[in-house]
């Protein structure tokens, strides 16, 4: 076959530049914006007086502080809180006590982010029903956002400027206000 | 021979380019569940899974419109069969440990209900565009692409280079 008229290697190689070089105008600036901000911002009712935990009843006083220190994954933590969550729960609400909760993270990457998800939760005013929810099905697979017992995006997105923390907050509402989530199993954001 | 080769190329070329485009662009448009839908294969580590799942979209989208304009046929079909062949391993994996997720492959993805995982369609699927791109890589020469046309003693070697 002879060469064939209009069919230069300049043409082809600018439509492959082109495509490539649009793609990755694209991408990178994609890439840069989900880079993690590690300025994490904290939620609100965490305090440095209480040691960074979760605080319930913090107003009271004269009533017992309870500090519970735990970590996501961590078997003990699970029986604890299936033994004893209610019961917690009740002094919570029946504003018996002062119930501060440390969520620690020594088993890991995935505990960083079962612990921060727990802080979106907080903030969304969830927090107890994330707590129970992981806890108690602490020994079954539960996916949530494409991770076992942890929540990267959110994770992602609690360190990053505000405007994402209020998507995040809304996310952990979907999830823990989901029937999906009591199944256990997410589906979809 | 030739010429109906030339068809069967253009033909692939549409497939597997359109197939790629479509998914790429669905998954464009929600970036984090495509990081979701790569986290929840639990076959690389997180920081990873979240990386691919923002450049796998732009990848398909990329290789699927030089497939579909027929420019660097032999590299795109390459680069799609071993992108294929990436996604088989990763549904393989999933199914073999028992993993129930959805495969993701346009858009969506995450972890379903048990008995709702299906595997076996985006296998076969994901075989098929594979041997698409296989069959382009060794034939890259194919109706209406911006490729030049080979000249007959450089067939396989010097018409494609760029």
């Amino acid at each position: 076959m002879a060469k064939q008229p209009g069919k230069d290697n300049f043409t082809r190689n600018l439509v492959i530049a082109v495509v490539v070089g649009v793609l990755l105008i694209m991408l990178v600036p994609t890439l840069l914006s989900r880079q993690t901000d590690s300025s994490a911002s904290i939620p609100a009712n965490v305090s440095a007086d209480r040691g960074y935990g979760v605080v319930f009843n913090g107003e009271l006083t004269g009533v017992p502080v309870v500090d519970i220190y735990e970590d996501f994954q961590c078997p003990v933590c699970a029986q604890f809180t299936q033994l004893n969550g209610p019961y917690i729960e009740s002094l919570i609400a029946e504003k018996k006590a002062t119930v501060v909760y440390h969520t620690l993270s020594f088993l890991g990457p995935e505990s960083v982010n079962a612990a921060n998800a727990a802080a979106c939760s907080a903030d969304e005013g969830k927090f107890l029903e994330f707590h129970r929810l992981l806890m108690m099905n602490q020994k079954q697979r539960i996916q949530v956002l494409g991770i076992t017992l942890s929540l990267q995006a959110l994770d992602r997105q609690l360190e990053s400027p505000a405007r994402n923390l209020v998507a995040a907050s809304t996310r952990v509402n979907m999830l823990v206000g989901s029937a999906m989530l009591q199944q256990p199993v997410q589906r979809q954001m | 021979m030739k010429k109906i080769q030339s068809w069967l190329g253009l033909t692939a070329r549409l497939i597997l380019g359109g197939t790629l485009i479509v998914a790429g662009y669905l998954k464009f448009d929600e970036l984090d569940k495509s990081q979701m839908a790569v986290r929840a294969y639990e076959m690389l580590p997180i920081s990873l899974a979240n990386f691919l799942g923002i450049v796998v979209p732009f990848f398909e989208l990329a290789v699927g419109i030089l497939l579909v304009i027929g420019a660097a046929v032999r590299i795109s079909g390459a680069l799609s069969a071993l992108l294929m062949i990436g996604f088989m391993i990763a549904i393989s994996q999933a199914w073999a440990r028992g993993l129930s997720i959805d495969c993701g492959c346009f858009g969506g993805g995450g972890q379903v209900p048990e008995g709702e995982a299906n595997y076996l369609t985006p296998l076969l699927r994901d075989t098929g565009l594979a041997l698409l791109g296989i069959y382009l890589t060794l034939f890259p020469h194919t109706k209406f692409g911006l490729d030049k046309s080979p000249a007959p003693a450089t067939q396989l070697g010097e018409s494609n280079n760029g």
